[in-house]
């Protein structure tokens, strides 16, 4: 109980500093806020991504159905929009509830299916979702050229009482913070996960289905339930993220580069933790775009360098990384070794980050 | 007193033009679309270099900041406020992907720097309730829009096949925002010029995730009698496509294809011959800019431009600096002026910036295309014929 309170303390640190990040970066950076922002905003969004991917792979589940997930969230704004001009917001509390429910209809036939023959399910959903979508009538569903979708911060330019580049900034900071209250939802459904007995459950279903069973937990009902979890997360993201880009079509809302990013970036951050996911997010969008400004040829190499060494050297990601170099200082100052159950005692450490 | 404020603002003018001016570009040279974005690098590569050879703009080198878009919606509206907000241009250019130029209307409007746009070709017109970057950035005046329209680029497509004769076409196209509404315009125009369509099928390009095999579609195209296959797809579809219309032995009169771009290594593949394409500049083409701009760019790159992006974005940058110096300042209204009341330079001759269906300003229309037909190995110009320099085969 005194982790989750501690926890939660944190998370509602880290809210009020994502709260107060915009006028820091405008008081520091002057115009070049705006983009800086919009960075911060990528990362974020890359942050939700990951973390709402990982809470699945928690019962080792490999789930290549995220872009599924997230485009149905961003079609269910654009179509309630387009049909009813329903008001703006309420599309995106909608788009996390109909990805869910496709979550539970897919989990409900396929969770019993194991490793590559699981993912290569969610990946054929999210390809039958997509050709399902370009094959509803043009007057729904906006066929393959998609549907238009309205802006949430649409900021008027005062003419004499303010520059141009301070409309940019309001509205991505309007973003910013729409991306950071999803975030700290995901972040409070993760923690929640990581200090009940379900952490415990999704780890034995992870480790040993059988065994799992046999200590009297539900293998199919809480693989369902991480599913369910990690699609209404997803199913939000896709949602605010077609009110931001401005558009959906079928190939962005359901592309299968969504996917790939939401599988990356927790590995390079550190599988079934909560923090692994979103410190992947920031370092991976700080390294590519550090890399982009300062090697404008070819950066992607240096980065693919970089996924390719953390991989080779970092099996358990940054957290991993930075749990054995808080060890191996503990170790140090203290003069101990740690014992047997060292590695084993640091994963579990590990996941409760 | 009078005296010294006019002799600062005269200072400060001259600093100001001393630092020369700098032209921001979107593109995207990595991700799905990199062979688009680099053909445009080297476009203004060579642009730039004639441009400070031949004396700059206001007298100073022109500098471009090429950003890349990764042809990504979030990446390119980052990279713009880039460009916008930490390397202060004024101008845009660059451009492709209605994706990604659909998400930066929002940004556009916002800063209203003057935007002159490659890509972004759906225009909207012609899709019920779906505005596209004709309807919602046409009537900017700061935005002028370089690249035909979709419906542009399907009117030069069913001219030519009406020149052709043929009664029927069968129509496949690829089944996202490329060639889905582009099919549908296309069976249309088809129609009203007096064809029949008896298959439109959708397939799933190899860019967008395709296995590459085409069999069952072709076979439907070869089911259907038609005297030829018109088909919209994209680069990386040439080849498998072609191969597998050869495997079949499927044998209609003309095949006609419309993607961005051609693979250059094709040019010599068997399967090629009597295929027929639409593409924006052939280094073959009659006027004599076009053969200067074959040559430069084999001098400056070491080979021929595989891609006719790089034509666009080499007269793209030029507009902009025969604009700015006609308008002698980098002052908006003036340039603006200047872009609509120019006429500029191109390896597909001179050309200029008129009203299209909504936008203001659209630069090439459906007169820049031509189609041209594997022949021996050789890109022969077949259509229009005003610059052909073969007459069309039949593949029968």
């Amino acid at each position: 109980m005194r982790g989750l309170t501690r926890d939660l303390v944190a998370t509602a640190a880290f809210a009020v500093l994502l709260v107060f990040l915009p006028s820091v970066l405008r008081e520091v950076f002057g115009r070049a806020s705006v983009s800086y922002l919009s960075l911060a905003t990528n990362a974020l969004v890359l942050a939700v991504l990951a973390l709402s991917w990982d809470m699945l792979a928690r019962t080792g589940q490999l789930s290549l159905a995220h872009a599924a997930f997230t485009g149905a969230g961003a079609y269910t704004v654009a179509v309630l929009f387009k049909l009813t001009g329903a008001p703006l917001w309420l599309g995106i509390p909608l788009g996390g509830l109909v990805a869910a429910v496709l979550a539970l209809g897919l989990g409900s036939v396929t969770l019993r299916l194991f490793g590559i023959y699981f993912a290569i399910a969610t990946l054929a959903f999210t390809e039958v979702l997509k050709a399902a979508v370009q094959r509803l009538p043009t007057a729904v569903a906006g066929g393959a050229a998609g549907i238009n979708v309205p802006a949430l911060f649409r900021p008027t330019f005062v003419a004499g009482s303010m520059e141009r580049w301070e409309v940019a900034f309001l509205r991505n900071q309007g973003y910013f913070w729409v991306y950071a209250g999803l975030l700290v939802v995901a972040v409070v459904i993760s923690v929640l996960i990581q200090r009940s007995r379900l952490r415990a459950a999704f780890t034995a279903v992870r480790t040993n289905e059988q065994v799992a069973g046999v200590m009297g937990v539900n293998p199919a009902r809480m693989k369902l339930l991480a599913f369910v979890l990690s699609s209404f997360v997803a199913g939000l993201l896709g949602a605010v993220e077609a009110h931001r880009l401005g558009s959906v079509s079928p190939d962005g809302a359901f592309s299968v580069h969504t996917t790939v990013l939401a599988l990356v970036t927790p590995i390079f951050g550190g599988l079934y933790t909560t923090l692994g996911p979103i410190l992947g997010a920031t370092v991976l969008a700080g390294i590519e775009e550090t890399l982009k400004r300062t090697f404008s040829e070819g950066y992607l190499i240096g980065y693919g360098i970089v996924l390719v060494a953390s991989i080779l050297f970092m099996p358990r990601g940054l957290v991993g990384l930075a749990s054995k170099l808080v060890k191996r200082g503990g170790a140090s100052t203290s003069g101990r070794v740690g014992g047997a159950s060292g590695g084993a005692a640091d994963a579990a450490a590990e996941e409760r980050a | 007193m009078k005296r010294i404020i006019a002799t600062l603002v005269v200072a400060l003018f001259a600093i100001a033009m001393a630092q020369g001016v700098t032209i921001g570009v979107l593109s995207p040279l990595t991700g799905g679309a990199a062979g688009t974005g680099q053909a445009q690098k080297a476009g203004f590569e060579l642009a730039l270099a004639e441009i400070n050879a031949a004396g700059g703009v206001l007298g100073q080198p022109l500098k471009i900041i090429i950003e890349d878009t990764k042809a990504d919606a979030a990446t390119g509206v980052a990279a713009f406020e880039k460009l916008m907000t930490e390397d202060g241009v004024e101008f845009i250019a660059g451009g492709y992907s209605s994706g990604v130029t659909l998400a930066l209307v929002e940004s556009f409007r916002t800063f209203q720097p003057i935007v002159s746009w490659i890509g972004g070709a759906v225009s909207g017109v012609g899709i019920d309730g779906f505005d596209g970057i004709e309807e919602l950035l046409g009537a900017e005046p700061w935005f002028f829009h370089v690249h035909p329209w979709d419906y542009q680029n399907t009117e030069a497509s069913t001219a030519f096949m009406a020149s052709t004769g043929v009664k029927s076409v069968a129509l496949l196209h690829e089944d996202s925002a490329f060639g889905g509404p582009g099919a549908i315009a296309a069976a249309g125009l088809l129609q009203d010029a007096g064809m029949s369509v008896p298959l439109v099928e959708a397939f799933k390009s190899t860019l967008t995730g395709g296995t590459g095999d085409f069999r069952a579609t072709i076979a439907k195209a070869a089911a259907s009698g038609a005297d030829a296959l018109f088909w919209i797809g994209y680069d990386s579809d040439v080849v498998p496509l072609t191969s597998q219309i050869r495997e079949l032995k499927y044998d209609p009169q003309y095949i006609f294809g419309a993607p961005p771009g051609w693979p250059s290594e094709f040019d010599a593949a068997p399967e090629a011959q009597c295929v027929t394409g639409l593409i924006g500049y052939l280094p073959n083409l009659p006027n004599a800019e076009a053969k200067t701009f074959l040559d430069a760019y084999v001098a400056m790159h070491g080979r021929a431009p595989d891609n006719y992006m790089a034509a666009l974005a080499y007269a793209q940058l030029w507009s902009y600096a025969d604009a700015i110096n006609a308008a002698g300042t980098t002052d908006q209204d003036a340039v603006i002026a200047a872009l609509q009341n120019g006429t500029f330079r191109s390896p597909m001759g001179a050309w200029s910036f008129k009203p299209s269906v909504i936008a203001l300003h659209q630069g090439f229309g459906s007169e820049m295309w031509n189609v041209f037909q594997f022949q021996n190995g050789v890109r022969e110009i077949v259509w229009p014929l005003a610059r052909a320099t073969a007459p069309l085969a039949s593949c029968q």
